[in-house]
């Protein structure tokens, strides 16, 4: 019973995100009949690989045409790496949870899902039946959502296609611009910029995300890491003058 | 479906389930070594934006930074949107609502 409660009371407390979702999975659905897709296909990537930026960026691989499966399928891992770091944040709240539930949790994670469990966490005992209805509750707000802006999309006339392919870009930019938060993560954003715009003229297919994605991480990584030895640096000469 | 369509499914499928399960397991026991953590948080800014810059600059395989790309302004637009609102659906209608009145008009 106690179970079933925390389940409930993950689905209900996720609500507002989910309508949120629903409101961007409307937009992946258009997109993807936009694409070309069926809609088995756009039902079939919210099911199965249930991750909305990715779901994005792959019907936008594919309706530009070109890529390679196997490009497409290395883009998707890269952005969603981040995953990694949100799994390993509630996995240390969830000790006695039994692996085949942690199995199943890891599926149904998002950064919807993460965020809205990760609060609960800090305030109310951990439970993982909480955070499976978190993940429940997202899944099937982006499943049907997909699948309902897949048949809208059927019906808005082709002059409006320009309109809907610069939904992607606004969609990223509306993901990126928060992130943007000091001077290291400005620069990794710059660097990838200006790769991704020659590596788009001149590396075959969609190599060019790759190789963005990488040198642009690395350089706010070194940004950042100077950044850091500069702070250690003059704390250092504050110990030494305070010590005289 | 074709084939190609099923094997971008199944693949991107499990390459992102192998992104949410390993870590899952790990109880808290063993904590991620503290410079991959730090490298890790730019992947995201850095895969986004080079999945923006091309689909706006880029006209017909070739640089287009002239005004006459309407992508560009409606960028601006979003951007300023996008910091203002923290909302990326605002960003989406505003991105959406530039390039339609600037195509259309």
């Amino acid at each position: 019973m106690e179970k079933r409660r925390e389940l409930i009371k993950g689905f209900m407390d996720t609500i507002p995100l989910g309508i949120s979702c629903s409101i961007y999975g409307l937009v992946y659905g258009v997109l993807g009949a936009k694409a070309g897709l069926s809609v088995m296909a756009v039902g079939a990537m919210s099911a199965f690989i249930f991750a909305g930026s990715s779901q994005i960026a792959v019907v936008q691989m594919i309706a530009q045409g070109g890529a390679a499966p196997f490009s497409v399928i290395l883009t998707v891992l890269i952005m969603n790496l981040r995953h990694t770091l949100m799994s390993a944040s509630l996995s240390s709240s969830l000790k006695k949870t039994p692996r085949r539930m942690k199995m199943l949790n890891a599926y149904f994670l998002t950064d919807e899902s993460y965020a809205v469990t990760y609060a609960h966490f800090q305030k109310h005992e951990p439970s993982s039946m909480y955070f499976l209805g978190s993940g429940l509750n997202i899944y099937v707000f982006w499943g049907l959502a997909g699948v309902l802006g897949y048949f809208s999309g059927n019906v808005i006339p082709p002059a409006l296609n320009p309109v809907f392919d610069f939904a992607f870009a606004a969609a990223f930019i509306g993901m990126l611009v928060p992130t943007v938060k000091d001077m290291p993560v400005l620069l990794s954003v710059l660097v990838s910029a200006v790769v991704s715009l020659l590596g788009s003229l001149y590396f075959p297919g969609k190599l060019y995300i790759i190789f963005a994605g990488i040198t642009g991480s690395l350089a706010g990584y070194f940004a950042s890491s100077m950044k850091k030895v500069e702070k250690e640096a003059s704390q250092e000469c504050k110990e030494v003058i305070e010590g005289e | 479906m074709n084939n190609e369509i099923i094997l971008i499914i199944a693949g991107s499928a499990f390459v992102t389930y192998l992104t949410r399960f390993p870590f899952m397991l790990i109880s808290g026991k063993k904590e991620l070594p503290a410079k991959l953590v730090r490298f890790m948080s730019f992947i995201a800014p850095a895969v986004l934006t080079s999945l923006i810059i091309p689909c706006i600059f880029i006209r017909d395989n070739q640089l287009d930074f002239s005004l006459s790309n309407p992508y560009i302004l409606a960028a601006v637009a979003t951007v300023i949107t996008a910091y203002f609102s923290k909302n990326m659906l605002a960003s989406i209608i505003v991105g959406m609502g530039c390039v339609g009145l600037l195509t259309l008009l």
